[in-house]
Order: structure tokens, then sequence, then C-alpha cells
């Protein structure tokens, strides 16, 4: 088999500035949403595992939640700028996360302050999940 | 006309620095490697894909192991054994995280072939002794506690039991566990990572003819469970260089 028979099948990729910054943008977008639910969730894990080794540690949960409600804005906010950049690639995509984000970021937040219990926030979170699978099931995505 | 003869190639220089060169270069271009890797159906070729572009980046990890290891008595250059052990980790590594890749894009239904994701993880690949260097102060730390707890004559057996009982005395005996730039560094490491992931994820959709936003969560994913074999295969090092301390 020639290398070209071979290789008929397989594109060659490229990536040019414009689609670097758009990736670096969701990549970015993803690792901030990724730190906003670690963030929004870091206490249950600290409480189970953390308050086991060192009881003060159990304290930190307010601050953690507060970090990820501003996190969760700080993302927002870069959502809309981001948007108003880079429309269309990754424009619903990025706000179907941000939206997430800043409702598990709410929703714990909002549980804190009215009592120790996390059910709530994995509530909104599992049902804003299957609403955005929904939507993507019916509404094609441009890729 | 009389043609120039080409200049030679062959002879234990280029043998070196052909393949160095090579890698520096895929630092800057790292898709023209991925390019140059499906030009040469390397995707159907894994011997030569991780011999010519996997393994300097493989023996860089290994070389900050060795200055690493220097600091504390151990040469690694004069111990085959321990060569061999370094490298087996440094590659299962390496092989780990590009099959975590596989495993998330096969959850995320992304039917893209084995060879295909690995010759576009080689863009990780390439990145990766910039983590090493990065996780220099780190480690340094991590081999100052093994160095203390070796002092006070403990066993590789009861390292861990050790560690624990005495987590108090042993972190006010070496210091805080952050080095003094440690904010920096984990920003340059977010950045190499970004960089890193973009790119990989980018070769994957246009190589894979697969859907860019699933491909670009797949790529995060697989990065957030890369934490998984990190921590496991540090702790195997760990014990290694533990069990090759010299005592007191």
């Amino acid at each position: 088999m020639s290398e070209e028979e071979s290789n008929a099948n397989v594109t060659f990729p490229s990536v040019d500035a414009r689609l670097l910054i758009r990736g670096l943008a969701a990549m970015a977008v993803l690792t901030g949403t990724g730190f906003v639910v670690f963030m929004s969730f870091y206490p249950l894990i600290l409480l189970a595992l953390g308050t086991l080794v060192h009881p003060s540690l159990g304290q930190l949960h307010y601050a953690f939640y507060l970090s990820a409600l501003f996190g969760a804005i700080v993302l927002v906010i870069s959502y809309f700028i981001g948007r108003f950049i880079f429309s269309g690639l990754f424009a619903s995509f990025a706000r179907r996360i941000a939206i997430g984000s800043f409702l598990t970021a709410l929703s714990a937040w909002l549980v804190t302050m009215l009592g120790p219990t996390y059910l709530v926030a994995v509530v909104v979170y599992a049902a804003f999940v299957a609403l955005s699978a929904r939507d993507a099931a019916t509404r094609r995505e441009p890729n | 006309v009389v043609d120039n003869p080409a200049p030679s190639t062959s002879g234990w220089p280029f043998t070196i620095i052909a393949p160095v060169l090579n890698w520096l270069r895929s630092l800057f271009a790292p898709v023209a490697i991925v390019r140059e890797c499906i030009k040469n159906n390397l995707q159907e070729d894994m011997p030569t894909l991780f011999g010519n572009y996997w393994a300097v980046p493989g023996m860089a990890i290994l070389a900050t192991n060795a200055v690493v290891l220097h600091q504390f008595g151990i040469e690694l250059k004069s111990d085959p054994v321990l060569i061999a052990l370094y490298l087996f980790v440094a590659c299962m590594r390496l092989v780990f995280e590009a099959y975590v890749l596989i495993v998330v894009l096969g959850l995320l239904k992304l039917r893209v072939p084995q060879g295909l994701v690995l010759v576009c993880y080689t863009i990780a690949v390439v990145y990766a002794p910039l983590f090493s260097w990065l996780s220099i102060p780190a480690s340094l730390h991590q081999h100052v506690i093994l160095s203390f707890i070796k002092s006070h004559n403990v066993e590789a057996g009861e390292l861990a039991s050790y560690f624990f009982k005495n987590i108090d005395e042993i972190t006010r005996s070496t210091g805080p566990a952050f080095p003094k730039y440690w904010a920096e560094i984990g920003v340059a490491n977010w950045c190499v990572n970004l960089i890193s992931g973009t790119l990989m994820a980018e070769c994957i959709t246009q190589v894979g003819k697969v859907g860019r936003q699933r491909v670009y969560v797949a790529v995060f994913l697989a990065q957030v469970a890369d934490v998984i074999p990190t921590v496991v295969l540090t702790v195997v090092q760990l014990f290694i260089t533990f069990s090759y301390m010299p005592g007191t």
C-alpha cells in the first residue's frame, strides 16, 4: 500500500490562530467549570474526609462556597465577554456549562446558608444536566 | 556541474543530537509533528512512533529525575536496575495517561482509532518534560521528607505509617510544603496543560472527524482523570527512591 493510499481517509490537522484562540477559550471555560463544580462540592468531601483528620478543617467550607460562587460569577461574565468575541463555535456550549456552574455554586451557597444539607444542590445540578441533555438531543449543535 | 555530496548524517553525534533537535522543534510546532506522523503512517507503527517521538521526552524526564536524585546521594546513572525502574515508571505514566484519554473518548462514544489518538497524544508527550521541570521544587521537597524519615532508620514497609503518625514533626522539620513560587509554578503548569490540551483536542477532532465539543470535554475529563495514575505512580517512585536512599 502506498503512503497516499494508506493515508487517504485521514485528514491532516491544521490549527490556525483563530481556531487556537477559540479552543483555548473553550478549554479555559471547561477548566473554570471544573474548578467551580469541584469547589461547590469540596466542602462535602472535606466534611466527609477532612474533619476525620482535623476537626478545624470543617470550618473552612463557608469560605469555599463563597469562592465557588465568586468563581461562577466570574465565569458567567467571562462567558458574555467570550460570546461577544467568539460567537458561533462555542457559544451554546459555553452558555450551558456557564449557567450550570452558576446554578451549582448558587444552590450550594444557598444550601449552606440554610443548613448543612447538600441535597438541593445535587438535585438542582442533576435537573440542569438532564435538561441540558434533552436540549442537546433535540437541537443539534453546530460543530 | 558537480553535485556537492550531501553532509553525512551518520555517526554518534547525529544519533543523539538529531532526536533532541526534533523534540525541540516539536515543542514549537506540535501540530506539524502530528501531520508528519500521519504522513509517515505511524498510527499503524507504534514502535517507530515511540522510538522517534516519545523516547526523547521520556529521557528528558529521566534526566530531570537524575538531577533531583543526585542532590540526595543517589546516582541514577551508576545503577542499571534503578534506571530501569525509573524508566518503567516514566513510560507507564505516559502510557496510562494516553489510555485514560482513549477510555474517556470511548465513554463519550467518540469512535477514533487508537493509533490516531496515540499520534495526537504525542503533543502531550512532547510537553511532558516541561511538567517534569516545573515539578522540581515539589519533588525536591518530597525527597527532603524522605531523607528526614530515612535518617530515623525507618524501613520502606513502615514509610506510610511513620509519615502519618509523625506528620506534625515532619512538617516542622522539613519546612513548608509549598515552594516559594508555587502559585507562579501552578499558573505555568496550567498554561502548558491548556495549550497541549487544546492542540490535542483540535487534532483529534480533525483527524477523527468527530464532534468538536465532545472531544474538548473528553480531553478535559482525561486531564482530570490523569491525577489518579499520576498520584499512584508518584507514590511508587517515592517508595523506590526511599529504598535506594542512603541511611545515616
